[in-house]
This record gives structure tokens, C-alpha cells and sequence, in this order.
């Protein structure tokens, strides 16, 4: 009856998953350094129960799988068939957050931040590059003051906010 | 009678110029965040909690009550206008109130939608105040078995009766007490499951994790299925306010969508999804008109939406009794609170009583201020939606990076929300509820410190876990609710044969 297509090996990869993660816990509780003092409860023994817990589900999982019962995705109806996910969007919109997390502390947040922006907008369509860019960098300014200047939370300096004359002293 | 007077001079902190403003600022920020499609109220919460934790205790305090009414009230703005509820509890307001709107009275149905959360929020928050000292009295005599087996129950609750399938609710609870556990343990300081990374001895924070789930991920899953099914923003035409009839018709269902709501909050259950059922399904066996159910009656708007609000504020008595979250709008609601010094549990009301009751204060008056602020907005909010797509995701991705970095000024937190943000895109994509992943990373560790207790107090005796009344009865109840179903099935079977 089930025919094996490409979202029904995604279902038993994710459910295979489960039950890896669940043995890898119970793998670490086994490996766990045995600790000197405690007071009855070794701290092996909790990792232990949610360990077997998530390795029980995980297997629970699987059998569901196999039985031909899958998952609804957000937003479609029981038995609607599953697009492939639009991998080169998604793409783009990791690559723009792995941008940000690489360039937050060396290059200041404005400048991390205006490129995050601009790259998922990107990413969801949009191609007016003056516009977008502009945006991006309003976005970006507007925050960094809002939070470093207004309300004296620590967001990291660096080109942008050197040359815009927003960076806060340095000390020695 | 002494309660009253505490609850008085709880008014009397919040109530100065300066909270006040806040106060406003909060109803703004929160409503404003909230309206924006794809944030429900759990992430609006989320997202600005670093903006309430630069002020002084009890401002902050009125300024985050003011941003959760605000939040949930910029939802159903956008579930009426867009038909994308951000939560569960808002489907209903989604479905009745769109249609609403499509015939040209989404005025009526916002209107209706606001004065029904304020009524009912009034009413909840009053019961709130008269309900949580007491079962934090009560609670002083609960055991850390009783603690057990109540967190056993909440967790079972929440994992199997959110989201389709029973057994994807249990995998998002595993996967939470997993992260839950990474970091050093709270009594002897041995690394779990680190992999030693120095930062992740502290722990994974549950911000983090929350903003991964919800904001991160959700952009991920809109990003997989970027194909042009854009979305059409529902003009609001003629006037906003509700006419008479409309007032005739709301002001039951208001009243009774808040005698639904609020008990069903109170119960470690989960989620505001059943009680607005239930509350829409009454309407529609009391009205006279039931043919315009499905169509757009007023009724279907104004009773769930009183009974999301009042469910909402249903919640925060176990919350604060017992320390025991059970939504997950809830559970940032704790972690907020332990920042500002407040530990929800029994002894909260002895040990930070002023606090506590400048809080309840302040969601009297963040109920109010939405009330003033948002009716006169109403159109400014709606230009909110025209915000275009790409504009608006690229605002939550980026935004929530901001709030998972400002934490702890951390690039490890931004890779972990980087990691999560895909986990929670695969939740999405296979059906798995966020809500269960949330209270498995707050309260396994809450778990692990009661479990170990009660095998303190016991030395190690496994059997003291289900002695005595309380843990028995609970116990009962959780297998009645999981098999319930099975027993009715196999007795009708039997009767049928």
C-alpha cells in the first residue's frame, strides 16, 4: 500500500533520530564521570530515566512510522502531500544567520545586522538592492541605539558604530 | 479581607507616573510585536523580555504584564485580519473572525475581540488574586513526592493532549528534558552532556531555546515553503465600534467564555485550544441563530476570546501557587520572573508578597491600558499587517538573534539558537508541538531537584514516590486521562457484543 517516497523516508529518518538521541543520553549517563560525594541520588540516575524515556519514544516513534501513521505539517491538512522543502531559500536564510553569528563581535552588530537583513529579505524574494539595503542598515541603526544607547544593553561596536561616532568609550 | 488591603498597596507601587508610562510603553511594544503575523504571544513575550529587564523591579513588572495583554491582543488582531492565529487558543477567533471581517465587520469583531479580553481579563485577574494565596497555602503541605507527581502529571498532560499525535507530543518532551539536562548538575557540578564546551556548563538558557523554537524555526519552516501564497490583509471598513445589537449579543458569551477559561487554566491540562472549543461550541448550542456559526457570528468571536484571556490568566495561579507553568506563554512568564527575584512557589506570597501583589496589581492595569491605548489604534495597528513579507521575516530573524545574543553577550547562544532554530524548523515539518519542549526545559531540572528530596527524605526508598494520599490521587488521574479513551472504546465494544 505505502508507497516509499522521498517524505516517507524523511518521516523514518526523523524518527530514527529520536531514538539515536535517546541512546546517545543514555550513553553519556554510562560514560558520565562517577562522582565523589553525593547524597542518594547520583546525578547518572535522573540522565538515566529521561534517557530511556526518549530512547522509549523514539522506538514508539518508529512503530508509528512503519504503520503508515505520519506526521501533519504545520499549516496542511491530514493526508496532503508534502512539496519538497525549497532548499536553496532556506539556504540563503541559514547562510545570512551564520553570517551574523561570524561577523557580530568582529565587525560591530550594525554591520552584522544589516547584512542578516538584507540576506533573509533576499532570500524571501526580494530583488530591490537599494531599497533593501537602505532598509537593512535603518533596521540595524535604529536597533542598536534603541537597545545600546536607550535602554544600556551591550551590543558589540565595531565599524559602523565607530564611524557613526555611536561607540561607547573605551576604557584604558 | 488582608488580602484586599496587600492588593491595595500593590496598587499603590504600580500605580505612579513613571510605571505608568511603562505601563504604556509595554501595551505598545507588546501589541506592536504581537500584531506581527507568525509571532504568537509566547514569542512577543520572549522577544522583549531583554527590554523589561533594564528597569527597576516593580516597573518592570507592570511593563512585562502590560506586554503580555498587549501581545495576546495584537494576535487576535492579526488571526482576525489575516486568518493566521499565532497559537493554538487563537484558531477559533482565526476562523469566526476572518469570516467576520470578510463580510465587512471586522470593526465589530475587534471590537467585541478587545472588550471581551478586558472583561474577562478583569474578571480572571480579580479571581486570580482571590485563588492563588490560597492554593499557595495548601500547597506549603505538599510533599517533594506530591511535587513529583505533579510535574509527572503537567508533563503527560501537555505531551499528549497538544497537537495530533500522541507520541510526537512525548518526543518534543524528550527532547526538552534533554536540553534541560545539558550543563553542570545543580548538586554535585558534573558536566552533562556539554561535550566540554565551557559554556555549556551553565546550561542551555530557556529564552534561548524559546526564541530558537518559536522564531528561528518558524522562519526556517516559512523559508522551506516559499512558494508565492501571500497573504491578503482584510480591509477594515466603516466603523470600528460595535453597535447596539452587537453589544446585546457579546456580553453573555463574555461572561461565559470567562466561567470556561479560567478553570480550565487552573488544572496543569494545557493550553487555551480546549477551552475555546468548548466555549464556541456553547455558543452555538445557545444561540438563535446558529446558522450564522461558521459565517461569521459575533458570539463565536467574543466567547473564545474571553475565554482564551481569562485562560490565560487561569494559568498564572498554578504558576504562582506551585511554580508549575503549563503553557508556554507560562513558562517565559517564570523564567522573567525568576530574573526579577521572584520565585513562584508556596512560599512566594510570604517571601516576596509585595512583589506579588504589585504584579497582580499590574495586570489590572496593563489590562486597562490596552483597553485605552489599542481601541483608539486600531487603524494603525491594521497598517501593521502591510508590512511585506520579506521585510517581516527578515525583522523576526534578525530580532530574534538580537534577543538570544543580549542574554548573555554570547556567540555560543547564537550558535545554539542556530542549531534549535533547525530542530524547531523539523518539529514543524513533522508535526511535533513546541508547547510540551518548552515545559520539559523549565521544569525537568525542577523535576530532578524534587525527585531527589523526596529520595532524601526517603534514603533512597523508591516506594516513598507514590506514598501517601496526593501522589496516589494524581497518579490515579493521569492514568484515567491517558487511557480514558481506550476504556470507553473497550466498554462499548463489550456492550455491543
Amino acid at each position: 500500500m505505502t508507497k516509499v517516497t522521498r517524505a516517507v523516508v524523511a518521516e523514518a529518518v526523523f524518527a530514527l533520530g529520536f531514538l539515536l538521541l535517546g541512546l546517545f543520553v543514555l550513553y553519556d549517563a554510562f560514560t558520565l564521570e562517577e562522582p565523589g560525594v553525593y547524597s542518594v541520588v547520583s546525578p547518572k540516575t535522573f540522565e538515566y530515566i529521561i534517557g530511556g524515556f526518549a530512547t522509549v519514544v523514539g522506538g514508539l516513534l518508529i512503530l508509528e512510522v512503519s504503520r503508515g501513521k505520519y506526521g501533519v505539517a504545520e499549516g496542511t491538512e491530514p493526508g496532503q502531500e508534502f512539496l519538497p522543502p525549497d532548499v536553496k531559500t532556506m539556504s540563503i536564510v541559514i547562510g545570512s544567520m551564520l553570517l551574523h553569528i561570524f561577523l557580530i563581535e568582529p565587525a560591530g552588530y550594525i554591520a552584522a545586522a544589516t547584512l542578516t537583513f538584507y540576506g533573509v529579505s533576499f532570500a524571501f524574494g526580494s530583488r530591490k538592492f537599494i531599497k533593501d539595503i537602505a532598509l537593512a542598515f535603518i533596521f540595524a541603526v535604529v536597533v542598536y541605539f534603541v537597545f545600546s544607547k536607550g535602554l544600556r544593553i551591550f551590543l558589540p561596536d565595531g565599524f559602523f558604530e565607530n564611524l557613526l561616532g555611536l561607540a561607547r568609550e573605551t576604557q584604558g | 479581607m488582608e488580602n484586599l488591603n496587600l492588593l491595595l498597596d500593590g496598587f499603590s507601587n504600580a500605580l505612579t507616573a513613571q510605571n505608568l508610562m511603562y505601563g504604556l510603553l509595554g501595551t505598545f511594544l507588546g501589541t506592536l510585536v504581537g500584531v506581527l503575523p507568525g509571532i504568537g504571544p509566547a514569542l512577543a513575550i520572549a522577544l522583549l523580555l531583554p527590554v523589561t529587564l533594564s528597569v527597576e523591579p516593580t516597573s518592570a513588572l507592570i511593563m512585562f504584564a502590560a506586554v503580555f495583554y498587549g501581545a495576546m491582543y495584537g494576535g487576535s488582531t492579526t488571526s482576525i485580519l489575516l486568518n493566521t492565529p499565532g497559537e493554538a487558543g487563537a484558531v477559533i477567533t482565526a476562523v469566526e473572525g476572518h469570516k467576520m471581517a470578510k463580510k465587512g465587520r471586522a470593526g465589530a469583531a475587534l471590537t467585541t475581540a478587545a472588550l471581551g479580553s478586558f472583561v474577562a481579563g478583569s474578571i480572571a485577574t480579580m479571581l486570580l488574586a482571590a485563588a492563588a494565596p490560597t492554593l499557595a497555602e495548601l500547597a506549603l503541605k505538599v510533599q517533594p513526592a506530591g511535587y513529583v507527581a505533579l510535574i509527572v502529571f503537567a508533563f503527560a498532560a501537555v505531551g499528549t493532549l497538544l497537537g495530533s499525535s500522541r507520541t510526537r507530543g512525548l518526543i518534543s518532551l524528550s527532547v526538552g528534558l534533554i536540553i534541560g539536562l545539558v550543563g553542570a548538575d545543580q548538586q554535585t557540578g558534573i558536566n552533562r552532556l556539554s561535550f566540554g564546551i565551557q559554556e555549556a556548563t551553565d546550561g542551555l538558557e530557556v529564552i534561548v531555546v524559546i526564541i530558537s523554537f518559536f522564531a528561528i524555526g518558524e522562519v526556517l519552516y516559512l523559508a522551506s515553503r516559499f512558494k508565492d501564497d501571500a497573504w491578503r490583509v482584510l480591509p477594515v471598513k466603516g466603523k470600528v465600534w460595535m453597535d447596539r445589537e452587537d453589544f446585546r449579543r457579546s456580553w453573555k458569551p463574555w461572561l461565559r467564555g470567562t466561567a470556561i477559561g479560567f478553570p480550565m487554566g487552573l488544572i496543569p491540562a494545557g493550553g487555551s485550544e480546549v477551552p475555546t472549543f468548548i466555549s464556541y461550541s456553547v455558543e452555538k448550542s445557545l444561540s438563535k441563530n446558529k446558522e450564522e456559526f461558521g459565517e461569521g457570528a459575533i458570539e463565536g468571536v467574543a466567547g473564545p476570546e474571553a475565554a482564551n484571556n481569562a485562560n490565560a490568566a487561569g494559568v498564572l495561579v498554578p504558576l504562582l501557587a506551585l511554580g508549575l507553568p503549563t503553557s508556554a506563554t507560562a513558562a517565559i512568564m517564570l523564567v522573567a520572573l525568576r530574573n526579577f527575584n521572584i520565585q513562584p512557589g508556596p512560599m512566594l506570597f510570604e517571601m516576596n508578597g509585595p512583589l506579588v501583589w504589585t504584579l497582580i496589581a499590574s495586570l489590572f492595569v496593563g489590562n486597562t491600558l490596552l483597553l485605552l491605548l489599542n481601541l483608539p489604534l486600531i487603524r494603525i495597528w491594521i497598517q501593521l499587517l502591510q508590512i511585506p513579507r520579506h521585510y517581516l521575516y527578515a525583522g523576526i530573524a534578525t530580532f530574534g538573534l538580537l534577543g538570544a545574543y543580549t542574554l548573555n553577550n554570547s556567540v555560543f547562544d547564537l550558535r545554539v539558537a542556530l542549531i534549535l532554530g533547525f530542530i524547531g524548523y523539523l518539529f514543524r515539518r513533522f508535526g511535533v508541538p513546541n508547547t510540551p519542549l518548552v515545559l520539559g526545559v523549565i521544569l525537568g531540572p525542577t523535576l530532578e531537584i524534587q525527585f531527589r528530596q523526596a529520595l532524601q527524605l526517603s534514603n533512597g526508598d523508591y516506594s516513598i514516590l507514590y506514598a501517601g494520599l496526593l501522589p496516589k490521587f494524581i497518579y490515579l488521574a493521569l492514568f484515567l486521562l491517558i487511557f480514558a479513551p481506550n476504556i470507553v472504546k473497550a466498554v462499548k465494544k463489550r456492550s455491543k457484543v
